[in-house]
């Protein structure tokens, strides 16, 4: 018993000596910092010239700091390349967001063909008089600071972005550390907080779960820092604690697929869907993008299941093979949310079968999905750079950094490949 | 005249503090990193591994019991579900949530005590199928939605916030504060005395008068419950919870029988504390924020438990060498006749 207290209060007093150094540390530097404010204000204020000449001299370096990173941006963005040979820091473009046609709620009971029911997910369509305050730049661009990336999980497409993420930093004067919580959402929050107590310039995240990011988005503006969402859309709500989101129109790009799927069945015939992970924002995206666009612009084609197998290439070929004996000719088009797996697994089961006559389109693009275009297996797939999401975002965090106007929502470019143009996004890039 | 004592390391001693002596080495090596030692720091580590603690303290007590209890991260998940679904989606106030989740515990502690003990069947096979019907039942619960609290940020400020000038959140607080309230049952009551002698060995509670299966019963209502009640707070802490919470990364049914076991908690029951329970997770969270990778954790934590597993091995391998000799016997006669050693 005795030892047990012992080690216990040894334990505690431990702890308790480092948290008060530690928040005496804190103390000091912010008093240190403020009493350094005040004695610059009250200088000013007396007309103390030489302070004020010390205030300028700093606002002209601050300036010319700023010169020199939105030099070293611009060269960035008209040098650096994506491996398909396209610009990886391109400008990102923004949509009008069209007047909703009922709350959240109301839409919600309107059919899944409906367009207007995924206005709130389709569109970050947030309420901006609740916008928290978000710290103001300091103009002096982006040269030396550190940025903290916590993405989403482990896979190829991540392991592009975040290269090309630290290729950008690289090139316009950053510093970058990179976290990765495989896809666990408890272990990003663990990140998130460790990100916020390293105290860095700005914290881009990937979110795991497009519901949870505004609680995480909070916690890191709360504490002061600049967040930006990248790639995966969060929730409308996130947005008021989000400087800026960059990433793909995931909407828009499926509702192109779905207008090239259109033409190609001539407005009609029977169209099944496999989804990517239930309750992300691509499930929503990549399944009723479709399908709402295609019941708002060739009413004639029917909607004939819906189906979540997962990634997997054989789950993939055993729902589609099931498709083919359940619905037989009536099956004419097959949309995936995934080009390289999914879209494997498909296109076996249609081969198994002899139903080469069923057009595939997928979300893209893999190496995978490029082959498959090139073989003439998969149609078409919708284009999304994934070097080019990391340059966005990395583009927008130094034009904050330089004092510049950003946009809270920018969208990479998009294209549809088809086996006439697969070879303008070669090499692929994961 | 004083004797000369040789300085000998106690082994023993190093064993059966090893959670402590665990903390203790994390606790140094944050040292030598860069804003460990930062109240943010530790109130965030310690808050975000509060929902361990709760399973382990479930986990634990069913183990000193002679059992195993496999459902506790599916019923912290229902029990976050739960919580929120009904405060947001029924609009019923924060505290009688947190009741009806801490309730669902309750009935399915229930339902698995008198399934083990009435039905005998064996306990991992029980709390095995129980999960299964514990994860279908959130999915009819909630359509595989995740749920989140929304914009009602008060009680998640509330349980974020430090408390006092401790660097530790009402959270982690509460958490600790639960632990040590059922180290003191188990300690000092009849019914946690109970416990270990069931445990221990179940026939001969049986044949003292004890009501083993009342007590088991309770035992897993007791962990059932917890892992409910910690689940809720767990949901409006971290501001969401979805069905597939701890299915990727490190589970945390696994780090709460890593940690139990690493605490000393015997896996044949009858010995054990969770208060050794609780301090080996709070070492675990603390490895958190010093190894980055998770990869790095796993094999922190592997390489820790692995040497506990070799030297209870190798402890019980000498104590069954010498069952039924006396291995003093040369000094006892020494000591008989007046020689010296």
């Amino acid at each position: 018993m005795k030892k047990y207290i012992a080690i216990l209060l040894a334990a505690l007093m431990l702890l308790s000596t480092a948290c008060l150094t530690g928040c005496s540390s804190s103390k000091k530097a912010a008093e240190t910092t403020t009493a350094a404010a005040a004695e610059t204000t009250t200088a000013a204020a007396s007309g103390d010239t030489t302070t004020a000449a010390a205030a300028a001299d700093t606002t002209a370096a601050a300036g010319g700091a700023a010169d020199e990173s939105k030099q070293l941006l611009q060269k960035a963005i008209d040098t650096i390349m994506t491996t398909d040979n396209h610009k990886m820091m391109d400008a990102g473009t923004t949509f009008d967001v069209p007047k909703a046609t009922g709350n959240a709620d109301a839409l919600a009971k309107l059919k899944d063909t409906d367009t207007n029911k995924w206005h709130y997910y389709e569109y970050l369509d947030w309420d901006t008089s609740k916008d928290a305050q978000f710290p103001t730049s300091a103009g002096d661009g982006q040269k030396g600071k550190h940025v903290i990336l916590i993405v989403h999980g482990a896979h190829a497409w991540t392991t592009c972005y975040q290269d090309a993420f630290k290729k950008c930093c690289d090139a316009v004067g950053m510093t970058c550390d990179i976290y990765d919580p495989n896809w666990d959402q408890s272990t990003q929050d663990g990140y998130v907080d460790q990100a916020i107590n390293e105290k860095p310039d700005a914290i881009v995240v990937i979110p795991v779960s497009a519901d949870h990011a505004s609680q995480q988005f909070k916690k890191i503006t709360d504490a002061g820092i600049p967040a930006f969402c990248s790639n995966t859309l969060p929730e409308a709500d996130a947005m008021n604690y989000i400087m800026a989101y960059t990433g793909p129109n995931d909407w828009y790009q499926m509702r192109n697929l779905a207008d090239k799927l259109g033409e190609e069945l001539g407005g009609k015939g029977g169209v099944a869907y496999i989804t990517h992970n239930v309750g992300t924002s691509p499930y929503y995206a990549r399944t009723y993008g479709p399908m709402s666009e295609l019941a708002a612009k060739y009413p004639d084609i029917k909607h004939l299941d819906v189906q979540s197998p997962g990634f997997e290439a054989s789950a993939v070929k055993q729902v589609v093979s099931d498709w083919i004996t359940k619905f037989g000719n009536q099956l004419n088009a097959i949309v995936l949310a995934d080009d390289s797996d999914q879209a494997i697994g498909a296109v076996e089961a249609c081969k198994a079968a002899g139903r080469t006559d069923i057009v595939i389109v997928a979300a893209g693009i893999s190496k995978q999905g490029a082959e498959l275009i090139q073989s003439g297996d998969l149609k078409y797939a919708s284009y999304q750079s994934c070097q080019a999401d990391a340059g966005l975002a990395v583009r927008t965090v130094s034009e904050y950094f330089c004092g510049e106007k950003i946009n809270r929502v920018s969208y990479i470019g998009t294209d549809i490949i088809s086996k006439d143009n697969v070879k303008n996004f070669l090499p692929c890039q994961w | 005249m004083m004797k000369d004592k040789k300085f000998r390391f106690n082994l023993n001693f190093v064993n059966t503090n090893r959670s402590y002596f665990f903390l203790a080495l994390i606790l140094i090596c944050g040292l030598f990193m860069k804003n460990f030692y930062t109240a943010y720091n530790v109130c965030a580590v310690t808050g975000n591994g509060s929902l361990v603690i709760w399973l382990g303290l479930g986990f634990t007590i069913c183990l000193i019991a002679g059992h195993m209890d496999l459902t506790v991260m599916y019923m912290s998940t229902l029990g976050a579900l739960l919580c929120l679904g009904l405060h947001t989606i029924n609009g019923i106030p924060w505290g009688l949530s947190i009741l009806l989740a801490t309730l669902s515990g309750v009935a399915v502690g229930l339902i698995n005590g008198i399934l083990v003990t009435k039905f005998k069947i064996h306990s991992f096979i029980v709390t095995l199928g129980m999960q299964f019907v514990l994860k279908g039942l959130m999915y009819i619960y909630t359509g595989g939605a995740e749920l989140s609290i929304g914009r009602d940020y008060a009680l998640n400020d509330a349980l974020n916030a430090k408390v006092g000038f401790l660097p530790f959140s009402l959270y982690f607080v509460i958490t600790t504060a639960v632990i040590f309230l059922v180290m003191v049952v188990l300690r000092y009551t009849r019914f946690g005395r109970n416990i270990y002698m069931v445990g221990g060995n179940l026939e001969t509670a049986w044949l003292a008068g004890i009501k083993s299966n009342l007590v088991t019963t309770l035992t897993f209502t007791i962990s059932s419950t917890a892992c409910a009640l910690g689940g809720a707070l767990n949901g409006i802490y971290s501001g969401s919870a979805s069905i597939t919470m701890g299915e990727k990364g490190i589970s945390p049914l696994m780090i709460a029988l890593t940690a139990s076991i690493i605490g000393g908690t015997s896996i044949y029951g009858g010995k054990g504390s969770v208060v050794w329970t609780w301090v080996a997770l709070v070492a675990i969270a603390f490895l958190k924020s010093l190894c980055k990778k998770t990869e790095l954790q796993v094999l922190v934590i592997a390489a820790i438990l692995i040497l506990c597993i070799f030297y209870e091995t190798l402890a019980q391998y000498r104590k069954n060498k010498v069952v039924g000799t006396r291995p003093n016997l040369h000094l006892e006669y020494l000591e008989e006749t007046g020689k010296k050693a």
